[in-house]
Order: C-alpha cells, then structure tokens, then sequence
C-alpha cells in the first residue's frame, strides 16, 4: 500500500475518463481497470470523487514542486491550462459531473497553496495577522478559480492563454499592494513613528 | 423526518458542536439544552438526564471525564466521534430504526458486532461491505469488529471504516499487533476506536505498551474484560480500575455471564460509576445505560466468522446465514423473533439464574 497504488488508480480513472462522465463511473470499473480489489480501492479512498480529490492535490504538489516565486508564477498558471486542455477529456468530463460546489472546492486546492507560498515570500518584508493573510490569499483563489472555471465551462478556448498577459498586467505586484494596504490601516495614528 | 430536514438538524448539531469546541466547559451547559430540543422527547430520556446531571456538577468524575476527551483526543477525531455517535447513531437513527422496527416487525440493532477474521477464516471486504450497506439502510450506525483478532485484517478494517464514515467502529483487539502505522491509519480515518482486550491480569507489559502508543497518538481507546466465576477476583478491586485509568483508558466494557446475585464486579462497575473518572459499561446486565441485557437483535446483534447471524457473541444459537439471505431476513428468522416483544426469554448464556 503506497502512493504507486494511488497513482495506480488515478491512472485508471483518468483513463476511464476519456470514455465517460464522472457520474458512470464506478469503483467496481477503477478497480477492473487497475488490477486490485475494491478493499485496496477504499483503504485509500472514502469513493470515486476522493480520487479526484486526490488527483487535484496531487497535480497541484507536482506544480509547486520547484516552488513558486512572483517571477514563475505566470509560467506556471499557462503550464497548468496547458496541462488542463491536453487533458480535455479528464478536465469536461470533470467538470460536467461535479456540481458547481464540488468543482469550486477542487479547485480551490488546485490553487490556494501556490497563493499560500506567494503570500510567504511577499511577507519576508511586511507584516499583518494570520487571519489577514488567509483573506487576502483567498482572494486571489476565488479570482483565479472564478476565472478558470469560467474558462473550463467555455470549452477551453486556446485565445484566452494567449490573452493571459492582459491579466499579468492587471494583477502584477497587487498582492503586495493589498498587504500593505492592510498593514497601513492598521497601524494607529499614535504608532505612526 | 425527510432528508432534507435530516441535513439541517446536522448543520445545526455540527455547528452546536463547533460552538462546544470553542470552550467546552463554558458551552458543555447549553449544549444539553440544545441537544433536548433537537431530539425527539422520547429519545435516549435516561441518557441524557445522566448527562445532565454530569455537568451540574463540576467536580463530579463524570465532568473530570467529559473534559479529558477535549485534552486527550486529537481534535479531528473527537469531532468525528461526535459527529458518528452523537448525531448519525443516535439523533438521526432513532426514528430511521423506530421506521424499520415498525416496517418490518422485528428488532432493528444499534450495533452489529462482525467477526471479520477467525482462525484464517474471512468473508472478505466485499460481504462484509454489503452487510454494512443493507444494516445502514436500516439505520444501524454502530459496528464492532471481533475476531479471532481483527487487527490480523488490518487493511480489510480500515477500508471499511473508510468507506463508511459515517459510522463508528471498534475493534476488540489483543493489542499485539498495534504499531505506529495502525495509529496512523486510525487518525487518517477518524472512526474506529481500538478495544483492548484485557485477560487474566492488570493491563499486563504488552497492553501498556498498546494503550502507550494509542495515547501518544491522542486516539480513543477502550478496554474489555470477559470473566467468568474464577476470574472475578481479578477484577473485584479498586487497584484494577485505577489501573485502567493510569492508562488513559476512558471506556471499559464488561461482559459475564454470570447471574446479578454472584456477579461482585458488575456491583463495582456500579458503585464505581458514581466516583471515578471511567465509563464502565457491563455489557450483559446494564440497566441504567444500555437497558439491560441487549442481545437479539434489541439493540445488538452478532454475525461469526462464517456469516451466521446469533443473538449475542455469547450465544451461539443461529438459524440464518447472511451469505444465503439478507440481513433484515435473519433478523426476522424464529431465533431473532423470539427476543422481539416484551416476553423475552431468559439468557441463555446465563449461568444459574
């Protein structure tokens, strides 16, 4: 029983995946596929949207496995719709068999820890509570997975990646902005030396 | 009640719980006035009074206990335990039982006790899998694995509890084969209790050494102890119960077939409940708790190694087979039938009653 036997099954329903929709799929068919009895499936997975859970949080440890910076992020995001439209099959028919909570919840943990790591670096030179800090990354979570999501619901258009820099451009250097606007607000007017 | 108005009266318990949480000593009051209202009047009435009267009184070892699960248990799997035990065996299935009761006209179970594993024997995960399913939709929510030793199926264990997280488990287990992974894998799922089998002695080196681990890892555990009439003295004594609570032990079972006359441990068991920091419950003849003897599908029914379907894991009477029928089959079979009603046999494993 390891992480091989959780790949092992990702691989299988990935590959079930370009056949049919999520909701058709059974741990009966992942288990055929794979080779292993439904007890191996379920030592690892409460049912079939866990192992999509896990093949979200296991995508998004992949991407941040070199660490990201505020110089790589861009390439990263592109790396990731890249990833999602080569996969279009795992990524429609995900998106078709999931509600619109499920999808948001997936997502979020497809992206938030990359915020997370870009809150960390931005905060080597500021400094506002843990709470602050979770706001603001959450921010940045719900735009970019709003943003995704919409983008997946589209049909993945291949301009949008293209268009991405008009984003860059609009976001660059804003979350350090929003820290430090937090940070001067809460600084009191007598504590200004 | 609908499902829908069953997810709302989980919202609603899981953000009381949520609240408890916060500051549990200041919240334990209003908790007990929150949960009258929200269970049906009839339902758990001695329990709850019971309950009530722990937290009036503060330096009361039933309070000392209360509080120790928010020190010892680690957060997650303290919330879940609520969450299976409070709200899914007991404030939801209630009526789904009283429903199936009513529907079927026998007994519904609390709890299912499985011997998933004897002598190299095992049904295996899927028959197993499929018991659970059928009892779930009768509003069972509570399940005990017994062996041989359950431990020795190890994987087959976890993804039952896995799969099904909205029930609680405990495992009667010897303790010899817990080792770091298995607590592990009991926090990851969250809902199975180890059950450490105590024989012939005080917590003897190898359940301390479990009990250790277990403690180390915040996990609830409990304890059980079967004896007969030569074992009584073993457990007749102030110091063994002092032991258990040395070992963190919150939970102790006790299970003897003895008559009420002969049995001096149960009267300890009572005596005890008013004065230390342990909930010991005795399986067979707990009036105040469980309502007294509970077998025949009352509130408890038992299913061996080979998929036969007995009254009690100490009566060993069957006339169904869960391989061959289902379950709610067997619970309607003449043996089960004979327990349903208000004149039920006497104990057959009762000795000199």
């Amino acid at each position: 029983m390891s992480v091989q036997t959780e790949r092992a099954l990702a691989q299988s329903l990935i590959k079930l995946l370009s056949k049919k929709t999520l909701d058709k799929i059974t741990v009966r068919d992942i288990t055929d596929d794979c080779g292993v009895n439904r007890q191996t499936f379920y030592y690892h997975f409460h049912d079939v949207y866990d192992l999509v859970e896990w093949i979200f949080v296991d995508r998004s440890r992949a991407y941040m496995e070199d660490g990201i910076t505020l110089g790589n992020w861009k390439n990263i995001l592109l790396r990731i719709m890249s990833d999602l439209r080569e996969d279009r099959s795992f990524t429609m028919n995900t998106y078709y068999s999931l509600t619109r909570r499920e999808l948001d919840e997936f997502m979020t943990k497809l992206f938030r820890p990359a915020f997370r790591q870009l809150m960390d670096q931005v905060m080597e030179e500021h400094r506002i509570s843990e709470k602050d800090q979770d706001f603001i990354v959450n921010i940045y979570t719900y735009a970019v997975v709003g943003v995704l999501t919409e983008w997946i619901a589209s049909g993945m258009p291949e301009e949008f990646i293209r268009d991405l820099d008009r984003l860059y451009e609009a976001v660059g250097g804003t979350m350090a902005f929003s820290v430090e606007n937090l940070e001067k607000a809460d600084r009191s007017p007598f504590d200004w030396k | 009640m609908s499902i829908v108005g069953d997810e709302i009266k989980k919202l609603g318990l899981m953000s009381m719980y949520t609240f408890l949480d916060r500051d549990p000593e200041e919240n334990l009051p209003k908790l007990i006035d929150w949960l009258d209202k929200y269970t049906t009047k009839d339902v758990l009435v001695e329990q709850r009074a019971l309950f009530r009267e722990i937290i009036e009184r503060k330096d009361s070892n039933w309070y000392q206990l209360l509080v120790s699960l928010f020190t010892d248990l680690e957060d997650e799997t303290r919330k879940r335990l609520f969450e299976n035990l409070v709200i899914n065996a007991n404030a939801l299935a209630a009526h789904q039982i009283r429903d199936s009761r009513d529907k079927y006209g026998c007994n519904i179970p609390w709890i299912i006790s499985i011997a998933v594993e004897e002598s190299g024997e095992d049904l295996g995960f899927d028959q197993w899998d499929d018991v659970i399913e059928q009892a779930k939709s009768l509003g069972t929510f509570m399940y005990i694995f017994l062996g041989g030793e359950p431990l020795r199926a190890k994987e087959e264990i976890i993804a039952l509890c896995n799969k099904h997280q909205d029930c609680e488990f405990m495992a009667m287990t010897d303790g010899a084969l817990i080792d770091e992974d298995f607590v592990k894998q009991v926090l990851r799922v969250k809902n199975l209790i180890p059950c450490l089998k105590v024989k012939g002695t005080v917590m003897d080196e190898e359940l301390s050494r479990s009990a250790g681990l277990l403690r180390a890892g915040k996990v609830p555990y409990a304890a059980t102890c079967y004896y007969e009439a030569e074992d009584q003295d073993l457990y007749d004594q102030e110091a063994f119960f002092d032991d258990l609570i040395a070992h963190g032990v919150k939970l102790v079972f006790f299970e003897s077939p003895l008559s009420e006359a002969e049995d001096r441990v149960y009267r300890r068991v009572m005596a005890y409940r008013q004065t230390k920091p342990i909930l010991s419950i005795h399986f067979c003849k707990d009036r105040k708790i469980i309502g007294g003897c509970v077998a025949g599908g009352r509130y408890f029914c038992s299913i061996n190694a080979k998929g036969d379907l007995e009254p009690c894991f100490l009566v060993h009477q069957r006339d169904a087979n869960i391989t061959e029928k289902p379950l709610i089959e067997g619970l309607r079979s003449p043996l089960f039938m004979s327990f349903y009603g208000e004149d039920v046999p006497p104990c057959p494993a009762s000795q000199g009653e």
